[in-house]
């Protein structure tokens, strides 16, 4: 354990500063295009929210999360592979404590988002506050997080929902890492069980937002989803203690 | 520092990890809130303890289960949408319209057909359709004497199977008694009828000499067609349908029951009858207004001059309530389904109408059914009307009240000798715009107000778009110590 927790430290000293960057712009940029979106008479914060530019910089901040991810795994290809690979740890260990570092940005980014959330209702309550005929809705906060797709993926209200996040979050560390893999050895087929779970990861992502997904029903694509995971972190870890770079 | 850079992503992580949980614990905080608030307004706030009251406010995002019990409001969020299709599925004590019973819908239908001197013409109907076409129909038209009615119900329900969907339709009709003069029948519409038979109209098109070929066809199979009761002068049809609407059907425990209702007036013996099977609809088709499915007489009634029938409603206990309106007063008969005996029978009299002038006939109604009874609302011009009437082991109980206004409640039922309402109110002067329902308990010797206010006026100002809006569904009204 105290290796594992030496591994992640190792990890995460790498991008400390990125991560408290990228939490801090989801903290403040949600507010701050939220103020821009129009405000009238019943408009409702879920309306407003999801009418403003919040939900589109937070799918950038996500890109930028994964971008990053792909960008720091490709870097320890950059002549410190062998050395990571020497480390007295278990390379399992190693694989594992690199996941976790990507799970806690992602954990930061959420926690970010539904902050900036949070900060964009009070700025939202002050604003109908002083204009005449706009009332807030009791427990409006709540009601948004449940009537609007985009605030239900920040803040599932059901158990099912949470494990879907958490899905839909470890597939984005595991299939960055997954990415970077294969494009270090060069390997093509290995977008083939990406591309899989990109897909089961966008339909997820449709059914949670609330669209129809066409063909299979939101189940069937979380399996999927579970099943992709599953098979990236076997290989990923069957690659990592093969060295099959 | 150099503590926090060695351990900087554990920290990180549990800050991160606090800051949800932090934020999560707000909004199940704000979960538990309750939404909706209970006021006593007026009278014994004790005769609250009397009655139970559950009901659901919500939409397809969240709800709220709510109930009254022992006087104590206890409620329930649930970020679980509701099915709307459900809501109106379920037993509630909300306004009735259309009798139903689980996933079956009710309609009662009338048909005619001649009886007696039936005389047969033939009339080509051509319409200009403009452009170069026209339509043609043909219309057999039957002068008759006399003319029989047919009573029956149609049960309908949606089916989904194999990704499509759609309705199916079953009908029982059966031949009445009941047979109108027509020279009688005519003076009570205030014009002359005749039955007529529609062939439908077919487009044709126009050749450059201004000629179009009539299709041989239109007139071929037009005996089989329904009769419709028609005005030759104005061109249309003339509807039978009689005061009850929909109510002169119900169903219970997969029974189905019905009577016949017209608006002409008539004096006879009226039959109350029982579905024992449906038929497929249009089976029948080339043998138009015969009998379809299986039908038996249940019990009969006496019809005098200037009655209407107001609804017929299946009540637990295998009985049957009808009730029927007269100028100024409303008769209640209680039957057994099972022998036809009439159990019980009450009348009552208008009150004294402030406008000087009462006809039942003239004042629309809305019914709340529950399983032993119903609330009867009726209003028209300047009078209004309430009636309860339960039916336990054969005997009538009523309550009726004689409001000066009358705003319909949502909900409504007749528990342990009261009326209890529940009304929606918008009270535009509260501090915080909610909408409060009035509960109300209206009895011979007492009666209670409390209100309930709910948010959903919120939702109501802010409709724009496809937004969900909070609504009651559900509302289901019964006295503490029944089940």
């Amino acid at each position: 354990m105290k290796r594992f927790s030496m591994l992640y430290c190792r990890e995460f000293s790498f991008r400390v500063w990125q991560v408290w960057l990228l939490g801090l712009a989801a903290l403040g940029s949600q507010p701050l295009l939220f103020s821009f979106s129009e405000l009238w008479s019943g408009r409702r914060f879920e309306q407003a929210y999801d009418g403003s530019g919040a939900p589109a910089a937070a799918v950038i901040l996500v890109g930028l999360a994964v971008g990053w991810m792909v960008y720091s795994t490709l870097r320890d290809f950059r002549g410190g592979i062998d050395t990571l690979l020497t480390l007295p740890a278990r390379r399992g260990w190693i694989y594992l404590a690199k996941m976790a570092a990507f799970a806690s940005m992602l954990l930061v980014l959420w926690a970010g988002l539904l902050g900036g959330v949070f900060v964009s209702y009070g700025w939202y309550l002050l604003q109908i506050g002083t204009r005449a005929g706009m009332w807030p809705m009791e427990n409006g906060l709540l009601l948004a997080f449940c009537r609007s797709g985009v605030l239900r993926l920040l803040f599932p209200p059901d158990v099912s929902g949470i494990f879907s996040n958490l899905l839909m979050l470890t597939i984005l560390a595991v299939g960055s890492c997954y990415a970077s893999f294969s494009i270090a050895a060069k390997r093509v087929w290995g977008l083939i069980p990406l591309g899989i779970a990109g897909l089961c990861w966008v339909q997820v992502f449709r059914a949670r937002l609330g669209n129809a997904v066409d063909s299979f029903p939101a189940p069937w694509w979380q399996l999927g989803l579970l099943a992709a995971t599953v098979f990236l972190v076997v290989h990923s870890l069957w690659i990592v203690r093969k060295a099959d770079f | 520092m150099r503590a926090f850079r060695k351990h900087a992503g554990w920290l990180t992580a549990l800050a991160a990890g606090l800051a949800l949980l932090i934020m999560s614990g707000v909004l199940v905080q704000m979960a538990g809130r309750p939404s909706l608030k209970l006021d006593p307004v007026q009278g014994d706030p004790e005769l609250l303890k009397e009655i139970s009251l559950t009901g659901v406010m919500g939409d397809e995002s969240c709800s709220v289960e709510f109930s009254l019990e022992n006087g104590e409001l206890q409620q329930r969020f649930s970020s679980k949408g509701l099915d709307l299709a459900q809501m109106y599925r379920a037993p509630s004590s909300m306004a009735f319209t259309t009798p139903r019973e689980g996933d079956y819908w009710y309609q009662p239908c009338v048909a005619v057909t001649p009886e007696a001197g039936a005389e047969v013409t033939y009339e080509e109907q051509v319409k200009d359709g403009g452009d170069a076409t026209v339509w043609f129909g043909v219309q057999r038209i039957t002068r008759c004497d006399s003319i029989r009615i047919w009573a029956g119900v149609h049960r309908n329900w949606d089916y989904t199977a194999g990704g499509s969907s759609g309705e199916v339709w079953k009908e029982a009709m059966t031949k009445t008694e009941i047979v109108l003069d027509m020279e009688e029948l005519s003076r009570w519409y205030g014009r002359e009828l005749v039955l007529v038979q529609e062939s439908g109209y077919y487009s044709l098109l126009i050749e450059e000499d201004g000629s179009y070929q009539k299709p041989q066809s239109a007139q071929q199979g037009l005996e089989n067609m329904e009769y419709q009761l028609w005005d030759p002068e104005e061109n249309h049809s003339v509807s039978l349908t009689g005061l009850a609407e929909y109510l002169s059907a119900a169903s219970l425990d997969g029974n189905t029951y019905f009577v016949p209702d017209i608006a002409p007036d008539w004096e006879g013996e009226g039959t109350i009858y029982q579905v024992e099977e449906f038929d497929e609809w249009f089976v029948s088709v080339e043998t138009p207004n015969s009998a379809r499915g299986r039908v038996r007489e249940v019990a009969s009634f006496r019809m005098e001059e200037g009655w209407k029938v107001r609804g017929l409603y299946a009540l637990e206990g295998e009985q049957l309530m009808l009730v029927l309106s007269g100028k100024d007063s409303i008769r209640v008969q209680l039957f057994s389904a099972a022998t036809g005996e009439e159990l019980d029978r009450l009348e009552v009299q208008a009150p004294p109408s402030i406008s000087g002038y009462w006809d039942f006939a003239e004042m629309k109604q809305n019914c709340y059914v529950q399983s032993d009874g119903v609330v009867l609302y009726l209003r028209g011009g300047n009078n209004y009307w309430c009636g309860g009437f339960t039916a336990r082991d054969g005997k009538l109980e009523s309550l009726i009240l004689n409001p000066s206004n009358m705003i319909l409640p949502t909900a409504a039922a007749m528990v342990d000798g009261a009326i209890v309402s529940f009304t929606e109110h918008n009270y535009g002067d509260l501090d915080v715009p909610l909408i409060a329902y009035v509960l109300q308990i209206q009895g011979e010797n007492a009666s209670a107000r409390c209100q309930i206010r709910t948010p959903i006026y919120q939702d109501r100002i802010s409709m724009e778009g496809a937004s969900p809006c909070r609504e009651m569904y559900q509302i289901v009204i019964k006295g503490r110590e029944q089940p």
